[in-house]
């Protein structure tokens, strides 16, 4: 999904509330006619700084939770890689400098969903300015949630859509409101511990293991699957991703780290239960980092500042999984593993075994896999 | 008793042209929290075929779909 | 020298042990320097890298060979890229430089010999090196800037050549070494000289057509070869007649996800040479060619410095040069295919 860079603006949102406010009073520059002139001092996103900016002045509800909440400060990425580079420190290596470059394109002020596509794709206005309050999800959500999550759920990775997009339209933020994305992430919180989330449960009450009339479902104890265990189908995934560093032109550098893909299914314990995630099993995805996909981070340092970087940088590799708790958005009422109990019961390929590990894969993998997967039914 | 009379109709006018006067300033005042201080700014921007000129020159290539 | 000094009477008035004394002693003389020449002879000439005549060094050879006497390894990145980080000794020649637009032909060509042999000169390319090529080695179209580059010393002459495969980008995913330091090499002594038996010209074309005698591959993409689009610069659509599609994407390991752009294994690319139509003897001619002659120059280099093909050719011109001319044939709306 990439965005349009236009700026142009319409009459009616000038004399709409937010336009109002007045275009120098929330971007500075100058008002003159001249474009290098008017664009001195220009602040391109207004709502950057510090959770809020100057929405911060209307909306401080809001913004006093978004500055704390993933969706800002990104803090799963630098959750993850601040583990697997203990003991080295972030600033003592090239990834300050990696995160500006490419990863922090995914940061989202208030700005980069209601007015304008996000950086990652691009900049440019939505729509003319207007400030969208339930932003349109293919131009903002599917901009940073792409491969996986729009490719899953409309259906153009994979075997089939969702059916809450193929069958009802639905779009993101009928499951994930507002509330849940601007809401703070308790310190230390990961993102698989998510406090506020939606749950099959809130939209279909009835299929709680205990009170449902399937009888799959009374089967099973409570919490025991998550539901995408049985409703979901054959997913994307990424392997073996390397980083290396592309120079457009001189100033321009595009990070390139391209992965290989593998389309798979996996059930595996959910090693990140909690309250809003009490599954026993869960679907995992397989996370393409390798012990050396950082490698070329090493002498990238060298050229940049003119001594090379730790040579083992991601030296606590074995700290994480690289096949993690996945929410798969390719729902569907009927599955391969859901037709009979026989289906899923005694398929040794449906769940993560060690034998799907590779030579060189982190400890915690171990914590993942299944190992003793269930037995065929015999009646 | 005119002179008085006079004295006070100046004291009046000048008075209420004070009055207008301050008012007068303040309104240019406010006036520059009023989008009119954005005059250029929306001039230029709202000139849509303009503005989608510079976003087609500029767009080229597509952006790889991040996550 | 041992013996009397005597007036030299000449060989034949000497007395025999005159003589001999004389012989021993040039024999000896000639032995010493004998070896002294060869001793220089060893001494001067460079060693070449070992893996002297392999089309392809892997990325970790070259790091376990940088360095090597008489190598030479060239960068045909943009300068930019080069700026900021090269592999340790490298010199720079951005491809920009091996295809320079030609005003004759108005289309992009290979250097001049006297322009090739000053720059490579420049360079520190002698006529003994070992010289390494590398590209960026993300995407398909990366490893064609490498791949041509290769086809272009091979036909001038320079036929020591390597590429690396996988290019800068595997190099740097492997965590090895690069740096800025822009070496100053003393000048080469390599002078080119045009190979005509690896470079096509429109004349092989137009006589091609009539003979068929080689094999016409178009290395563009299918939807160019196909005639549903085309280079904006290139005149006309469609493809020569006759002539099989073989993409250079296909030929290395880029892919959709992209890099590193490895040449593919030589059985797969025999197996794609067999299902496009090509033919399996490796003494028939083959032309190759695509808009510029980039991808044919990979495709000149996979075909026989890979896989082995005998005699082939890349038609520098390509179609840039060919749809100029109206009245020159060119099918669209068909895949080619040999008719034998």
């Amino acid at each position: 999904m990439r965005g349009r860079d236009t700026y142009g603006v319409d009459k009616d949102y000038v004399d709409s509330v937010h336009g109002k406010v007045g275009c120098i009073n929330c971007h500075k520059g100058k008002n003159v006619s001249d474009k290098d002139k008017a664009h001195e001092g220009l602040v391109k996103d207004p709502s950057e700084e510090d959770g809020g900016g100057v929405c911060r002045q209307c909306h401080s509800d809001i913004t006093s939770t978004y500055k704390n909440a993933m969706h800002y400060n990104l803090t799963g990425i630098k959750d993850i890689v601040g583990t697997i580079i203990s003991p080295h420190k972030m600033q003592d290596t090239l990834l300050p400098a990696a995160w500006k470059l490419d990863c922090a394109n995914c940061h989202a002020s208030c700005g980069s969903c209601h007015v304008a596509w996000p950086k990652v794709a691009e900049g440019g206005l939505l729509n003319r300015h207007r400030f969208e309050k339930n932003p349109p999800m293919e131009k903002t959500c599917y901009a940073c949630h792409g491969s996986r999550f729009a490719g899953e759920y409309m259906g153009l990775l994979g075997p089939s859509p969702d059916v809450h997009y193929e069958k009802y339209q639905m779009v993101c933020t009928d499951c994930h409101k507002g509330s849940e994305l601007h809401h703070t992430m308790p310190e230390g919180v990961k993102r698989y511990y998510a406090t506020v989330t939606p749950r099959c449960e809130q939209c279909h009450p009835d299929a709680v293991a205990g009170r449902s009339e399937v009888a799959m479902h009374n089967a099973h104890k409570k919490n025991e699957l998550a539901c995408t265990v049985c409703h979901a189908t054959e997913y994307f995934n990424c392997t073996n991703c390397h980083v290396s560093l592309d120079v457009k032109e001189a100033g321009n550098i595009k990070v390139i780290f391209p992965s290989d893909p593998l389309e798979t299914f996996k059930i595996g314990r959910n090693i990140d239960r909690s309250p809003g995630n009490p599954y026993a099993y869960n679907l995992v995805r397989h996370t393409p980092m390798k012990k050396d996909s950082l490698a070329s981070l090493r002498y990238f340092q060298a050229v940049l500042t003119g001594k090379p970087g730790p040579k083992d940088l991601i030296s606590n590799y074995d700290a994480l999984p690289t096949w993690n708790s996945a929410s798969i958005h390719t729902i569907q009422l009927k599955t391969r593993q859901n037709s009979s109990c026989n289906a899923c019961h005694g398929h040794k390929d449906l769940f993560l075994t060690k034998q799907d590990l590779e030579p060189g894969d982190p400890k915690a993998n171990l914590k993942v896999i299944v190992n003793k997967i269930p037995p065929r039914i015999r009646k | 008793m005119r002179k008085h009379r006079r004295t006070r109709f100046t004291l009046a006018a000048i008075t209420f042209l004070g009055v207008a006067f301050t008012f007068g300033l303040g309104g240019t005042v406010f006036a520059a929290e009023s989008p009119a201080s954005s005059s250029e700014c929306i001039k230029c921007h709202t000139d849509l075929k303009k503005m989608d000129s510079y976003g087609a020159a500029s767009a080229g290539g597509a952006a790889a779909i991040a996550g | 020298m041992t013996g009397p000094a005597r007036e030299d009477k000449g060989f034949f008035m000497q007395t025999r042990q005159t003589r001999r004394n004389f012989m021993k002693r040039n024999l000896i003389q000639s032995i010493i320097i004998a070896l002294l020449v060869a001793a220089t002879g060893l001494v001067s000439a460079p060693v070449t890298a070992k893996a002297g005549t392999a089309p392809l060094v892997s990325t970790e050879w070259l790091a376990g060979n940088l360095g090597a006497p008489g190598m030479v390894i060239i960068d045909v990145r943009t300068a930019a890229n080069y700026d900021f980080g090269h592999l340790p000794g490298a010199v720079s020649m951005p491809y920009s430089g091996w295809e320079p637009y030609n005003r004759k032909t108005r289309c992009q060509m290979m250097p001049s010999v006297a322009d090739l042999t000053a720059t490579l000169r420049s360079l520190g390319v002698n006529r003994s090196s070992h010289v390494i090529v590398y590209d960026a080695g993300n995407t398909a179209l990366d490893a064609t800037q490498g791949g041509a580059a290769v086809w272009i010393l091979e036909s001038m002459g320079q036929g020591n050549v390597s590429y690396l495969d996988g290019g800068f980008t595997k190099w740097t995913f492997e965590g090895r070494p690069i740096d800025k330091i822009k070496p100053a090499p003393k000048a080469g002594d390599f002078t080119a000289k045009l190979d005509p038996s690896k470079v096509a010209t429109l004349k092989d074309i137009i006589a091609n057509l009539k003979t068929k005698e080689a094999i016409f591959l178009d290395d563009r993409r299918a939807v160019e070869h196909f005639g549903i689009e085309k280079r904006p610069d290139v005149v006309r659509y469609g493809h020569i007649p006759g002539s099989l599609n073989f993409p250079a994407d296909f030929m290395t390991n880029a892919g959709i996800n992209r890099g590193p752009a490895t040449i593919r294994s030589k059985k797969e690319l025999e197996a794609m040479a067999e299902g496009v139509g090509l033919p399996m003897d490796k003494n028939r001619k083959i032309i190759v060619y695509c808009n510029s002659a980039q991808q044919a120059g990979m495709g000149y280099f996979v075909l026989r410095d890979i896989m082995g093909y005998r005699n082939v050719q890349a038609y520098d011109g390509s179609m840039l040069e060919y749809a100029q001319d109206k009245k020159l044939p060119l099918v669209r709306f068909a895949w080619g295919f040999v008719t034998e």
